[in-house]
């Protein structure tokens, strides 16, 4: 800092990455892949029922 | 400055260990402690923990997840875990569309037109009473829209999704999320024990709750803790039915709030900024709703065998292994929901957005109770 | 007298103006660095978790709209601690994200920092309601010496 030539104050830091309540894209795609783990649920459960 | 993050199945190795101590936890409490609360002799009673404190894998649940951030956690979830309680609403999500197998077209249609009626004439209480204590009480016609809608629609997504329609500031909402989490908390503990205290069917205690209780959480909470079974006319299968009706006119309330708001507002600052119906209801329209109609659709097609209606043919092995692992996906998605609850920001709640909300949040509970009781020779079992 | 690193909390409201003020002078007379920091927070995903109904544009359109707010308010903040640290040489303005009450208290507690010095109502503006104890905390657990303003 010290060595540069300025008359006001820098910024220095990183404001982060935007935070998110979810691991998906976003709530769509979280009530998207809610459904497909209910059809893998499902499926499991009515294959296994077959046998 | 990068926003992108990272994809979901990127994520996902990350998530694990905060979904292994959700796992582990309801295991831990299915298989153990349920078992010993049962037999346990407490006050020369046996089961004096469930008789008296009505206590559940469900509400264990919530408490162990409460426990975790407010005391082991000392305040906030620790990096490692924190992704895995993220899928926690994805668990509650796949529970609900699985719930779908509850119910047939016709118990839909039912249950449905006697949500409507309820959560319609509370809703248009509810925000008459929010807007003429606003004004009483000197609130800002912003923080007066988020309240309304959170105090009338479904708690915390209301608030959020009506937010930047009224440009409330950051610290409005967060007075008024506080204040209905804590509400929320309150009356998903008690509720279950004025259920039983009254002898509540698990009808009219689904549709008090569902029309009382503020928050989506609590509400699903509560309604398993009264019964934590998962079968059609259960506390949980009428109280979701009034969940989703409420999530679904969110994009509605939404619109009828903006328009109020920016009735106040001149002519020049609302250009573009106000939003019609049309984008509301593309942006806000949840979708597991139709994943949750398509189960419906499925079951009542016959396609998982018999449900196992009152009086019918009992349920298939596919309906009671689909109730079982429901149960499961309930509690874990429940033990992440409590690790959400922090008490440092509900200790922190005040001012005219807390008193606000006890007055209206508690008349509504009352007289939702009150309303159920008066019309329960019309409440329609399924 | 050298103070060391003055370290100030800055949200660009009338909230910080008495802290930053003081840290200018402090600063100028100690002939030391001065560092203006304004913290965005990343706790409001946290805060609305406990909700699990949601669709599409709510829950993240929200956390958009108020981290667009935050950095509207940083961008507030730099412009408050340029205008107070006009002429000054070693002032430098920093953006954190985290907990306003963590990233404060790591300040407070970190050996490079000789004074923290901030107002008891600073990041209230856009702030959750656990923010309201934020002074009170820094008082009990700061290790460096803490300048506190009402």
């Amino acid at each position: 800092m010290a060595d540069e030539e300025k008359t006001g104050s820098e910024t220095i830091g990183a404001a982060g990455a935007k935070s998110k309540v979810t691991l998906f894209k976003d709530d769509r795609a979280e009530d998207i892949g809610a459904i497909i783990v209910t059809v893998i649920i499902v499926a499991v459960i009515v294959l296994m029922k077959m046998h | 400055m990068s926003n992108e993050s990272p994809g979901f199945f990127r994520q996902l190795p990350s998530a694990l260990p905060g979904l292994a101590l959700i796992i582990v936890t309801l295991v831990v409490i299915r298989t153990w402690i349920e078992p010993w609360m049962a037999g346990a002799v407490i006050l020369g009673q046996k089961g004096w923990l469930i008789k008296v404190f009505h206590l559940n894998f469900i509400l264990l649940g919530i408490l162990c997840g409460m426990l975790y951030r407010n005391v082991i956690f000392g305040g906030s979830m620790p990096e490692i875990f924190s992704n895995g309680f993220k899928l926690s609403r994805l668990m509650i999500k796949t529970g609900i569309i699985m719930l779908g197998s509850l119910y047939t077209f016709s118990a839909i249609v039912q249950l449905g037109a006697m949500a409507i009626f309820l959560i319609g004439g509370f809703v248009i209480l509810t925000i008459i009473m929010v807007l003429w204590l606003g004004k009483l009480f000197g609130l800002d016609r912003s923080m007066t829209g988020v309240l309304a809608n959170a105090l009338s629609i479904c708690g915390v997504s209301a608030a959020v999704a009506t937010a930047p329609a009224v440009e409330a500031k950051g610290s409005q909402v967060a007075y008024a999320i506080a204040t209905i989490l804590g509400f929320g908390i309150l009356t998903m503990f008690i509720s279950p024990f004025i259920g039983h205290a009254l002898g509540l069917t698990d009808l009219q205690y689904g549709a008090w709750i569902g029309t009382g209780i503020l928050n989506s959480g609590q509400v699903l909470a509560s309604a398993l803790a009264f019964n934590p079974n998962v079968t059609p006319g259960s506390a949980v299968s009428i109280a979701e039915i009034w969940n989703i009706m409420r999530v679904i006119s969110i994009p509605f309330a939404v619109f009828a709030v903006t328009v109020w708001y920016w009735a106040g507002q001149s002519e020049a600052d609302s250009a573009g900024k106000k939003k019609g119906l049309g984008t509301l209801l593309v942006e806000k329209f949840p979708v597991f709703v139709i994943g949750f109609m398509v189960m419906v659709f499925f079951t009542s097609m016959g396609a998982f065998g018999d449900v196992g209606i009152k009086g019918g043919p009992p349920a298939s092995g596919t309906i009671k292994t689909l109730r079982d692992v429901m149960q499961w996906v309930f509690g874990f998605g429940l033990v992440g929901l409590g690790g959400y609850i922090d008490f440092k920001e509900l200790r922190q709640a005040g001012g005219a957005p807390l008193k606000l909300g006890l007055i209206v949040g508690a008349t509504k509970y009352i007289m939702a109770l009150v309303v159920v009781l008066l019309i329960k020779d019309y409440l329609v079992s399924i | 007298m050298d103070f060391g690193n003055i370290v100030v909390a800055v949200d660009g409201s009338e909230a910080s103006q008495d802290a930053l003020s003081h840290a200018v002078s402090l600063a100028s007379q100690g002939n030391t660095t001065l560092t203006g920091i304004f913290v965005i927070d990343s706790q409001w995903a946290d805060f609305i978790g406990n909700d699990w109904q949601s669709s599409k544009g709510a829950r993240q359109g929200f956390l958009d709209y108020i981290r667009k707010e935050q950095e509207e308010q940083a961008e507030a903040a730099r412009t408050q601690f340029e205008q107070a640290t006009q002429g000054m040489e070693q002032a430098a303005f920093s953006v954190h994200a985290g907990d306003p009450t963590a990233v404060l208290l790591e300040q407070a507690s970190c050996a490079g920092t000789g004074m923290l010095v901030t107002g008891r109502r600073v990041f209230q503006i856009s702030g959750r309601p656990s923010l309201k104890a934020l002074a009170v905390t820094l008082a009990k657990r700061a290790s460096r010496p803490l300048l506190l303003f009402p």
